[in-house]
């Protein structure tokens, strides 16, 4: 009986698979029976990358029991990654934090306390008082300041795996209650190179293509990313259109041999560095035969160049800063067609392939593949690009490859930044949780985008800051240098992902001066680092919403509720915004123009302003009319994540930037997403092109509106090199990244029991030859050491990752391998963000 | 009789690689290949518990010639009481 279900299931499971691959065997069907009924299904947006798989969630009691690729999903089309079918594990580690936690000696904090458990209202009460304390100081510190040089010693560094809900309240919070631009998401670490060098080049942040591409195109470029591991579900896309598509090409570049070479056609091992040098040789090929698409280049381009030599983003005392002619330089100047001809000629083959190590044919054939007006070409990019000292410069340098032969903004056509958490576009980007950014591209610096920001947010003239406040690294530097006293870190584990930990992070933290919160689900490296842990509720233990790199915003319902007193950071910052009065954090002159919030909290003013608690208290069904909880809204008593989500939304609709439309909240929360600008109802695939884009004028064919000409910038920039290189004591090339099994720092994925046996330890990858010089062998335990720190992992030399000589690499993810000890934090010094690419090491026997 | 998990796989390889995985797949427990077409293969596994399974999903991703893996079916029959 029960051995000829089991056949019956496997005959489910190869009829499935076979299905899904397009191949049918005769005799075989599906029988799709769901067996447990008494499973409730629904969708959600993965957790883990920023592809925005959704998955089937199932309910059970309570608890999510499975999960499954979501088959109705136009993104992953029922396919899912390993990472995917555990998540419904990943709430469930046996180490889940459940009620806030502080340092404590004798019953009261103590910053060299231990942790105990205590209320929420004994947390926020501490909260509350150390960051009056400090308001108070800032009070007197912005005295009679304009807006332009208001400062603050509040600070936050949020994520790109917030819900949009939670950065908007956070933003509200921060830069309209606290008057502190000190907000900043750990997508610095990842995609701020990629937002520099969009707004550059398109005076708009984000992608101008969509996932459609990828099965579009003839041919398909890899830059710096290893899809197969780290965007899967994309690349089995990917792999697909290689293997049915006549003619179809696939060119990988890295400095080493990883995962997405078994399927590459063309296969280039690079120098770090020297993408900027290959892009400027590549462009120089198209400019001497002439390769140029010049319809497009008179109509839509402008011919630029950008300061050179501007130095690495360190501190301004170190030697590389001060000798830097430039540094942090980058408004861009206008220059014509023959002097960007000109700055491009040294890029010779010959040169190129020099400083590159890739061989002269192998350069040829990639520019002959750009150069080539019939191929439709997607380039893709991650870290590869934008962990780099010169990571603004180097995503510009693809674009002018595109520019210049108008491969761009149509099906099949264009170059794509590929995002690594599932909401740094919807949530960390479009939101705007940087220290520069407000929501739907406006920054703080401009006074008519901080006015319409005012005006929306309802708050007194002058009321937000217009100075940038404290990037990612910044914060680090201002924590150690007491500058930065309050300090809130949510959805994250900096004290594992950023860069310097034992030089410029852990001392920020254990100052005595400051006073540092985690909001956490379990125990991170963050979280024991520091003064008062806050449990969180994850994922479907909320209502959310996340936007994935393809602009499409997705929508899920709080699925079960969290364990113990866990609370969505929404809840966390909504709820903490009414322990302050408004007298106690704006200044009497800021007061006096709205006297009606005398005596207002922030909750009052923030929240409760008639907009964000508009929407009552409902029930959440699903079109089967399954009910759902929403913790927020019985708390608060109104639909919170509504509200936010309506207000947020007049930013796109009547905002300055135009091109950001969402569509109504109830609308996604019956879909699979739509990608933005969505207009009347409908979405935008490819951005700037006439009959995609509404916002396209007519006639126009392409408009780069974002722009007041509608003209992209090409930007020249040439090859300079990085921070550190290897030299006679540390001889070795170390990058870093990520392996199939975990996400990121592995606080989720490592408590997967079966994700953590299957990659318990982080290895060192290393060539051979470079073990052997060193007396080491595969397996053996060997010593990383950089100028910065030291840690001890095993030896790989075969496997997944093939090194070339001179270089090794290790992924992040083991808590128990700090190996961001060893990284410099270094930036690039017009995005902020740190080269964890690019570090030089020795590495000897234990 | 422990509890039995099935996996649907799909790999896909150039196909000039499909047999060398397709060779490698039969040397693996608990793995059977079921159809192999244009570079796609249908493959199951087959164990008694989640572990074993993550295991070999990770070691077919990871198998000389493999360019992509996809899961597309899990199911759990229950340990019979």
């Amino acid at each position: 009986m029960s051995q000829s279900r089991r056949q019956f299931i496997k005959t489910n499971a190869i009829a499935a698979t076979a299905a899904a691959a397009g191949i049918s065997l005769p005799g075989l069907t599906a029988a799709k029976a769901k067996d447990e009924d008494d499973i409730r299904w629904d969708k959600a947006p993965c957790r883990f990358c920023g592809t925005g798989c959704s998955v089937l969630v199932g309910a059970k009691d309570g608890k999510v029991v499975a999960t499954q690729g979501d088959p109705d999903a136009p993104v992953n089309r029922g396919l899912n990654c390993i990472k995917g079918y555990f998540l419904s594990k990943i709430m469930y580690g046996a180490d889940r934090l459940t009620q806030p936690l502080m340092r404590k000696k004798n019953s009261e904090y103590a910053k060299d306390g231990d942790f105990e458990p205590v209320s929420w209202d004994e947390a926020f009460d501490l909260m509350a008082e150390k960051w009056k304390a400090a308001i108070a100081k800032d009070l007197q510190d912005n005295k009679g300041k304009p807006p332009e040089e208001i400062t603050s010693r509040v600070g936050m560094f949020g994520s790109g795996q917030w819900t949009v809900f939670e950065g908007y309240a956070a933003s509200k919070l921060f830069k309209a209650g606290f008057r502190s631009n000190n907000l900043d998401p750990n997508a610095r670490h990842c995609m701020a190179s990629a937002v520099g060098a969009f707004i550059r080049a398109f005076g708009a942040d984000e992608p101008m293509g969509c996932y459609d591409d990828l099965e579009h195109a003839d041919a398909f470029v890899l830059w710096g990313a290893n899809m197969a591991e780290n965007h899967p579900v994309l690349w089995s896309r990917l792999t697909d259109t290689r293997l049915t598509k006549a003619d179809c090409e696939v060119h990988v570049l890295s400095t080493f041999e990883h995962r997405s070479f078994e399927l590459a056609d063309h296969g280039v091992i690079f120098k770090p560095q020297t993408d900027l040098a290959i892009l400027n040789y590549i462009a120089n090929y198209i400019v001497q035969k002439d390769a140029i698409n010049w319809d497009f280049v008179k109509q839509h381009v402008n011919f630029t160049k950008t300061p050179t030599d501007i130095g690495y983003g360190l501190r301004p005392e170190h030697p590389l800063e001060k000798a830097a002619k430039n540094a942090g330089k980058g408004n861009l100047e206008g220059i014509d067609f023959e002097a960007y001809k000109k700055a491009l000629a040294p890029y010779t083959a010959e040169y190129v392939s020099e400083l590159s190590g890739v061989s002269v044919e192998s350069l040829e054939k990639l520019a002959k593949l750009y150069a080539d007006p019939k191929k439709k070409i997607v380039s893709y990019w991650t870290m590869g690009f934008n962990q780099h000292v010169r990571g603004v410069w180097v995503n510009g340098l693809m674009y002018n490859v595109h520019l210049l032969t108008g491969k761009i903004s149509e099906p099949g056509n264009g170059p794509f930044s590929l995002t690594g958490q599932p909401s740094a576009c919807g949530t960390a980007r479009e939101v705007g949780t940087f220290a520069h950014r407000l929501p739907a591209d406006l920054v703080v610096k401009k006074k008519d985008h901080r006015d319409f920001t005012e005006k929306v947010w309802q708050l007194p003239e002058g009321a937000l800051s217009g100075k940038v406040g404290y990037h990612a690294v910044l914060q680090s530097r201002m924590l150690k240098d007491g500058k930065l006293n309050c300090y809130w870190v949510t959805t994250n584990n900096n004290m594992q992902a950023g860069p310097n930990i034992n030089e410029e992070m852990y001392p920020g933290w254990r100052n005595p001066d400051n006073f540092i919160v985690v909001s956490e689900a379990y125990p991170t490296v963050s979280a024991m680092a520091a003064d008062l842990i806050l449990p969180v509720a994850m994922w479907t233990e909320k209502e959310g919403a996340f936007g994935n790199a393809e602009r499409r915003t997705q929508f899920w319902r709080q699925q079960v509720k969290a364990p113990g007193e866990s609370r969505s950071d929404l809840w966390q910052f909504v709820e903490f915004s009414k322990r302050f009065k408004t007298e106690e954090v704006w200044p009497e002159e800021l007061l006096a123009k709205k006297p009606e919030y005398r005596g207002k909290t922030l909750f009052d003013v923030l929240y409760a302003n008639g907009a964000v608690n508009k929407y009552p208290k409902q029930t959440v069904t699903d079109s089967r009319g399954n009910e759902y909880g929403n913790d927020e809204m019985d708390h608060f008593g109104f639909y919170l994540q509504k509200g936010l989500y309506e207000e947020y939304r007049v930013f796109g609709k009547d905002g300055p930037k135009k091109g950001h439309d969402l569509a109504e909240f109830d609308a996604y929360h019956k879909t699979r997403g739509l990608r933005w600008p969505v207009v009347n109802g409908k979405e935008t695939l490819w951005r700037y092109r006439e009959g995609y884009d509404p916002f396209v004028p007519e006639g126009a064919g392409v408009a780069f509106y974002g722009r007041p000409d509608n003209r992209a910038n090409i930007i020249f920039a040439p090859y300079e090199p990085p921070a550190e290189a290897p030299d006679e004591e540390f001889d070795l090339w170390l990058t870093t990244g990520r392996i199939l099994e975990h996400w990121h720092t592995g606080s989720m994925t490592r408590r997967v029991p079966e994700l953590y046996r299957a990659a318990p330890d982080a290895l060192v990858y290393m060539h051979p030859k470079d073990a052997k010089k060193r007396g080491l062998r595969r397996g053996d335990e060997a010593k990383l050491i950089s100028r910065r720190g030291e840690i001890t992992c095993r030896v790989e030399t075969k496997g997944r990752n093939k090194m070339p000589e001179g270089m090794a690499f290790i992924a992040f993810f083991d808590a128990g391998r700090l190996v961001n000890k060893l990284v410099l934090d270094a930036t690039d010094p017009l995005s902020k963000e740190t080269d964890f690419k690019k570090v030089a090491v020795k590495i000897l026997p234990v | 009789m422990s509890d039995y998990h099935v996996c649907g796989m799909l790999l896909q390889a150039r196909p000039e690689k499909a047999p060398r995985v397709a060779g490698a797949l039969g040397d693996l427990q608990g793995v059977e290949l079921h159809a192999s077409e244009g570079g796609r293969l249908v493959v199951t596994i087959e164990g008694d518990d989640y572990e074993t399974c993550a295991g070999m999903m990770t070691r077919l991703a990871c198998l000389d010639g493999v360019s992509a893996s996809s899961l597309i079916y899990h199911q759990i029959d229950k340990e019979s009481t």
